[in-house]
């Protein structure tokens, strides 16, 4: 009986007994001193100095030698800090953590432990014979293959990725071309301390692949002259986990001179509630804005969630400044169930644009067919890396906007799509002007208003659907629809289903109408 | 005739030309919000248990066999959230307590005779009342808990088993003698007690402790049952 009850104890206690994680803002940092030319990478202070941007900013200071070691001499054992918060992480109890509230140096006191999802969905390892053919698609749908041939690979940017190890990424072919010429810059475990994050979760090697793998001249992502970055952030695919590494994994990147930081993953349910998806609650969400306030665009996946309870975007992809993707399905050309779906709570378009996220990307010996937004991610963010590159003089939040401004349902948006698909043509001032004719028509008769197309869409078009929204007088999207054409009359409404100020805007082959109530 | 035709011919007509709608969302309705879940208002689920009786017979006369003594439990539990860090809830289920009994000299309950395997079943009906408290701040998660509640149980019936072989036993002509007898009068047909669990999302150790006498007072000489049994649940949702 004894060992029955042992049994039962050691199987259930890890999860029941264990201290907690605790973040610990502090009042000031007195007494801390910093030179940036010794903290920072040369690319880091390059890229303050491109932006605009202070060297010498109170966020970046150290925390005060003074309190940490006060903190330390209390026996509570200190796990990691960041500056940009100005907090400690420490593990301990409630009873000590009542001592250190006491601490007059202490502001306040946040609980973390949370449960991280890798946004990536179960894979299929199967290789089909058409992959050289689903690799084109990958790269052309967002147009990569006209970076490439004018000369955009991302070259001179420099990229952080934060996943759960990149196992595979020191050996596999798809990264020849990257190590050749020492483009992985340098590489941190959070998670242990160590500087080896080839291992673990092969969840980072798809990412890394979705952005800058290159088989046998074949592209797996845009960006294949980048340089990188590779922080593992998380334990496995769904351990526990803490926002503490993802908080010091941004400060490193900025620290190492990072312009763009792809984080395939977030936090849900451990945490949170859906409504609390406004970008301001969660430490992550608050940290991704202020990378973003340091000149880097931070890209995150809104996450699988699409068709289950949860539904809605994770976090830190409801930051307003984190370029949110969504996913898309390559077979139909429009949202994939699993994709997670906006607004922010506090109605800011989620997601900002939209990727395959079913893909082809590299395993540690391999490369196979895998889903998620974990992969749409990275493809925007090589994208987002070949962008930069033909705007140098673009600040991040410029060019998201650019980015959105690119893609292919612009000035277009739904929750589902964002504005879609970024098309390098964009950046490339290739646009066809003509292309963007009206193909549509709202025709008010009655009482009725009818959605009428000019011309059916042609067989071989990719995006032949209809997408219309109907947006109040706040911005708010009341509803929104994805029609697949087939007739001329699409869509009849009873002009009682709109108020005033509503506006009811369609979009068809590439040009958009809108008509205002 | 010709008005079916045409009727057909139209229904026909208007699903090869209709429009196919491949998504349609109505934002608010995800603005509200729900009052069902694992940290809502509400939260209701189904669970399987197993706990193990942890004491011996009041008498210490021979005791039960604990690999095959125990009590498996299926429920449905019903929870409603007061703050994010105390609840309130109930439990109905159905279990089924079995006692194996050792066969040996000091065996003295049901009665003296050894058998080769012998033991009693219990089937019960029960209610429990329980407040939770939850340890950790949290999103729609059950989190970390402790359960304390009191039960109340209606033992519907009750069976005593014996399985023995005529003599010699490894003989090949050795015959099977089950015996099964139903409705025990010695047992009370109400018992409760309290319970306490420690839980993780979805999982959870328990220990239930009876208060009451399982044995009719009028049968003095039967030793009362183990009173304390440990294990865990698994809440399926």
């Amino acid at each position: 009986m004894k060992n029955y009850i042992i049994f039962i104890l050691l199987l259930i206690s890890p999860n029941i007994f264990s201290q907690n994680s605790y973040v610990v803002f502090l009042k000031d940092k007195s007494g801390s001193t910093f030179n940036p030319f010794s903290y920072f990478d040369a690319k880091a202070i390059e890229r303050r100095m491109i932006l605009n941007k202070p060297l010498f900013d109170s966020t970046d200071f150290p925390i005060s030698e003074n309190y940490l070691n006060e903190i330390e001499n209390t026996n509570i054992r200190i796990t990691g800090c960041t500056r940009w918060f100005n907090a400690v992480f420490v593990n301990t109890n409630e009873k000590q953590i009542a001592e250190i509230k006491k601490l007059p140096y202490v502001k306040n006191v946040e609980e973390l432990n949370m449960q991280v999802v890798l946004c990536s969905s179960k894979e299929n390892i199967e290789i089909t014979t058409n992959q050289r053919t689903f690799l084109k698609n990958q790269i052309e749908h967002l147009q990569g293959n006209l970076f490439k041939d004018a000369g955009f690979t991302g070259k001179g940017i420099r990229i952080a990725i934060f996943d759960g190890g990149f196992p595979g990424a020191d050996t596999h072919p798809a990264f020849e071309h990257i190590r050749e010429n020492n483009r992985i810059i340098k590489t941190w475990d959070f998670t242990s301390n160590k500087e080896n994050v080839y291992l673990a979760n092969s969840h980072g090697i798809n990412v890394l692949s979705c952005i800058a793998g290159l088989i046998d001249t074949v592209q797996i992502g845009l960006a294949i002259d980048a340089e990188f970055l590779l922080a593992r952030t998380e334990v496995a695919s769904e351990p526990f986990s803490e926002e503490k590494n993802w908080l010091e994994a941004v400060e490193w990147a900025d620290k190492n001179g990072a312009q763009i930081i792809n984080s395939s993953l977030g936090y849900t349910d451990s945490r949170y509630f859906p409504w609390d998806m406004n970008g301001k609650k969660s430490l992550v969400a608050r940290a991704a804005n202020m990378a973003a306030s340091k000149g880097m665009l931070v890209v995150n996946a809104v996450g699988n969630e699409g068709s289950n309870r949860w539904k809605k975007i994770i976090t830190p992809a409801d930051a307003d400044s984190v370029l949110s993707v969504g996913g898309i399905d390559p077979e139909t050309y429009y949202h994939i169930n699993f994709s997670s779906y906006g607004p922010s709570t506090d109605w800011r378009l989620k997601p900002n644009v939209s990727a395959y996220a079913h893909v082809i990307a590299a395993t540690p010996n391999n490369i196979h067919e895998t889903d998620g937004t974990s992969f749409s991610s990275p493809l925007v963010a090589g994208f987002a890396a070949c962008a930069w590159q033909t705007h140098p003089q673009f600040n991040n939040m410029q060019l998201f906007k650019e980015i959105e401004k690119s893609a292919s349902l612009y000035p277009y948006f739904d929750y589902a799509h964002g504005y879609g698909i970024p098309q390098a043509s964009y950046f490339l001032r290739k646009t066809n002007i003509a292309e963007k004719q009206p193909t549509t028509i709202i025709e008010v008769i009655d009482d009725f208003i009818n959605i009428k197309v000019i011309v059916l869409p042609p067989k071989d078009a990719l995006n032949k659907y209809l997408y219309f929204h109907i947006q109040d007088s706040k911005g708010h999207l009341k509803k929104y629809e994805v029609i697949e054409v087939s007739q001329y009359d699409v869509k009849t409404f009873n002009i009682s289903e709109f108020e005033k100020g509503d506006i009811l805007r369609v979009h068809y082959l590439g040009s958009t109408i809108e008509k205002q109530f | 005739m010709k008005t079916l035709i045409f009727v057909i011919f139209s229904f026909i007509a208007f699903n090869v030309t209709a429009q196919n709608v491949l998504l349609t969302e109505y934002p608010n309705n995800d603005t509200i919000i729900p009052k069902k879940g694992p940290n809502l208002k509400k939260f209701y689920f189904v669970y399987i248990g197993y706990e193990a009786f942890a004491d011996n017979f009041s008498d210490n006369s021979a005791n039960i066999r604990n690999r095959a003594s125990g009590r498996t439990s299926f429920g449905f539990k019903f929870k409603r959230k007061i703050t994010n860090f105390w609840a309130l809830g109930y439990d109905i289920n159905m279990s089924s307590s079995t006692f194996s009994i050792k066969q040996n000299s000091q065996k003295t309950f049901p009665s003296v005779v050894i058998h080769k395997k012998e033991r009693l079943m219990i089937g019960g009906l029960g209610v429990q009342i329980f407040t939770r408290f939850n340890f950790d701040r949290r999103g729609n998660t059950i989190g970390k808990y402790l359960d304390i509640g009191g039960y109340i149980n209606w033992n519907y019936t009750s069976q005593h088993f014996t399985k023995d072989f005529t003599t010699p036993a490894d003989s090949s002509n050795a015959l099977t003698i089950k015996t099964t007898e139903s409705q025990l009068n010695y047992f009370e047909n109400y018992e409760y007690g309290v319970k306490a669990s420690l839980g993780s999302n979805h999982f959870a150790i328990s220990a239930t402790y009876r208060i009451s006498d399982l044995i009719k007072s009028k049968y003095v000489i039967y030793p009362e049952l183990p009173k304390l049994s440990i294990g865990i649940y698994l809440a399926l949702f």
